[in-house]
């Protein structure tokens, strides 16, 4: 089987994921387990770079990475990965991608190297490279030193970076890396951030990271993919998404209630938020400015004192809270 | 006078130890060759057989396939020994028994290394959650599913062709031949075939009662139970009425399908059945053990 197609193949990998398009791209995706709905006419496009894939526990973010892999079929809808379908090329796609799954059972009695070289063998990797390559991922992932201990002596932080190493042992041109973070204490979960940058700004990979924590997503991600009830809520790029300010904050020393007052007269909305008033244009796409000079004004007849004034930046946590809306591409 | 600067160190030749550097060597991408489909197959089917025989694992692990190994090919042994001394006494080396008869003093070996390799390669995978990232690469289940069963039959075939193997190779060194060149070749073809019959047969059953749990322990013992609670009460119904044959295949059918393929009817509970018949339900066995595995398999979660 050693053929030069093969390595040619291979090579082809390569030049689609130098491509600066679309990783995955899925129109009307719809699957049902049994008479229950996992995804409804699900449209989203995945990628280039580190992409987020959020939503709450049960949402159908795992059953969606079951669908990229190629293991379940949609029962409508298409989907494309790395410009193939996974439904009938499903070994050829997962020929391309690594996966680290969310679990973090794995076999006690084996040595990290000897898991993470034949991983590497399971995705086609002659033995001698398979080893050279399991090395050399876990020293990128910070195991080198512990490469010949049973994972089953390993700990949590460990085995996440076990898997992770599995996942990129073999060169995959996409990653997907399903709540890599769970389990990991603050320090841990930073370096596993900083290592997933890396993945996508030094390795090349394209990533598609799951999870339900949504300030992690918004720290590492070019893009991000919203799945709520089911139907994927808003996808694309993490700033056209989060879209600029909506809006200032305001934090003043005594008087609010006399600020709001000028502020509602004037015809803008006003909510308290703690020590804070967050104030919003009067109609959606006005110029910014107008609230600033506002505030300014409203602040200096009511004779207070300004503590802080800045542009209010929409968060994924408002996206995410906020209802359904339009998919941005 | 002026304050001179101070003299440039000498420069020393960067050779030998000194020269050692740490190189960050970043990332490396890997454009050589991939083995495809057929290299994962054979890398989880290797990886597999060394878990059986506990290579690469605790001495604990290597004890109990070594031990049973070594009692399957202790008969063997023992004959060789006893043809080599008793070269001169043809009424003894006459009366060791065929090779076909073989089976009948290892079975019991085979059926320990039966019980425990079927659970040791399958039950941990699901267990540990391997099952989801050999699925999450080019194998299917049906692939990964055809790599265990071979690498379960090959390390069976230690057991159920080996030794025989070893037999004739000795006695034909010792010039205890069974024939002329040809009849050699067939003799070994007989064993191998023989051996691949038993090894499917076990491979088949040990695989579809595995797949019901994913603790090895149940998987064995469960194994354990139904093949000797299967021959016992086919015993019993044989001994309460003797015609019923078919339900003394039950109890023999390992050795009905071993004597007929060396050409040689059976001569226990299950003689008067047909070949055609025996070999019906040998196979019958096998493709519903199969079918039954696959179909376990076919509805098993594997993302989570």
């Amino acid at each position: 089987m050693t053929s030069a197609a093969t390595v040619d193949a291979h090579r082809h990998d390569r030049s689609d994921s130098d491509d600066q398009g679309p990783v995955i791209v899925g129109h009307g995706i719809t699957k049902h387990w049994k008479s229950t709905p996992v995804l409804t006419d699900a449209d989203l496009t995945v990628g280039p770079g580190i992409t987020g894939l959020l939503g709450p526990n049960g949402s159908g973010k795992t059953t969606l990475i079951g669908m990229i892999l190629g293991l379940h079929r949609p029962d409508a809808g298409s989907l494309r990965v790395l410009g193939l379908d996974p439904t009938v090329a499903g070994h050829e796609v997962r020929a391309r991608v690594g996966y680290s799954p969310e679990h973090h059972r794995l076999p006690p009695d084996t040595r990290v190297s000897d898991f993470v070289a034949h991983i590497a063998q399971v995705h086609g990797l002659p033995r001698r490279a398979a080893i050279n390559r399991a090395s050399d991922a876990l020293w990128h992932v910070g195991l080198g030193e512990e490469r010949f201990r049973p994972l089953g002596t390993m700990s949590t932080g460990q085995r996440q970076r076990a898997k992770l190493a599995q996942a990129i042992v073999h060169d995959p041109a996409l990653v997907l890396l399903d709540e890599p973070t769970d389990g990991l204490d603050p320090l841990q979960r930073d370096d596993m951030l900083d290592l997933i940058r890396r993945m996508g700004r030094d390795f090349g990979m394209h990533v598609l990271l799951s999870s339900h924590l949504l300030e992690e997503v918004e720290r590492v991600c070019d893009g991000v993919v919203i799945l709520r009830d089911g139907k994927v809520a808003v996808s694309g790029p993490i700033d056209t998404v989060r879209g600029t300010g909506t809006g200032v904050i305001v934090e003043l020393v005594g008087g609010w209630v006399q600020v709001a007052a000028v502020l509602r007269a004037g015809g803008f909305t006003v909510s308290r938020d703690g020590q804070k008033l967050v104030v919003a244009a009067r109609t959606a796409g006005s110029d910014p400015d107008e609230i600033f000079d506002a505030v300014r004004d409203a602040v200096a007849s009511s004779r207070s004192g300004i503590r802080l004034l800045k542009a209010r930046q929409t968060t994924l946590e408002d996206v995410f809270l906020s209802e359904p809306v339009s998919v941005s591409t | 006078m002026t304050n001179l600067p101070p003299p440039p160190r000498p420069v020393t030749p960067v050779t030998g130890y000194g020269a050692a550097q740490i190189l960050e060597r970043g990332y490396r991408r890997y454009d050589g060759e991939r083995l495809g489909r057929g290299g994962s197959i054979r890398s989880v089917w290797w990886y597999s057989i060394q878990r059986m025989l506990g290579m690469r694992r605790s001495v604990w692990s290597k004890l109990l396939p070594a031990a049973v190994i070594f009692f399957s090919y202790v008969p063997a042994i023992v004959f060789v020994g006893i043809v080599a001394l008793a070269k001169d006494s043809p009424e003894l080396t006459s009366s060791l028994p065929g090779y076909e008869d073989y089976y009948g003093y290892v079975m019991l070996a085979v059926v320990l290394f039966a019980t425990f390799s079927a659970p040791d390669v399958l039950c941990p995978d699901r267990r540990t959650g391997m099952l989801g990232l050999y699925l999450a690469s080019p194998l299917t289940r049906d692939t990964y599913l055809i790599a265990k069963g071979a690498s379960i039959m090959a390390a069976l075939l230690l057991v159920t062709a080996g030794p025989q193997l070893l037999f004739l190779l000795a006695n034909t060194l010792q010039g205890h031949t069974v024939g002329n060149a040809g009849d050699t070749m067939l003799m070994v073809a007989r064993i191998i075939a023989a051996g691949v019959v038993v090894a499917a047969l076990f491979t088949s059953i040990t695989m579809a009662i595995s797949s019901f749990t994913d603790r090895r322990g149940f998987a064995s013992a469960a194994i354990l139970l139904i093949i000797f609670a299967s021959g016992t009460i086919g015993g019993a119904f044989q001994d309460a009425h003797p015609n019923l044959g078919l339900l003394g295949l039950a109890v023999q059918l390992p050795d009905a399908l071993t004597t007929r393929t060396f050409g040689v009817t059976s001569s226990g509970p299950s003689a008067d059945i047909t070949t055609g018949l025996v070999w019906l339900v040998g196979l019958g066995i096998i493709a519903g053990c199969t079918l039954i595995t696959r179909m376990q398999y076919a509805r098993m979660q594997v993302t989570r």
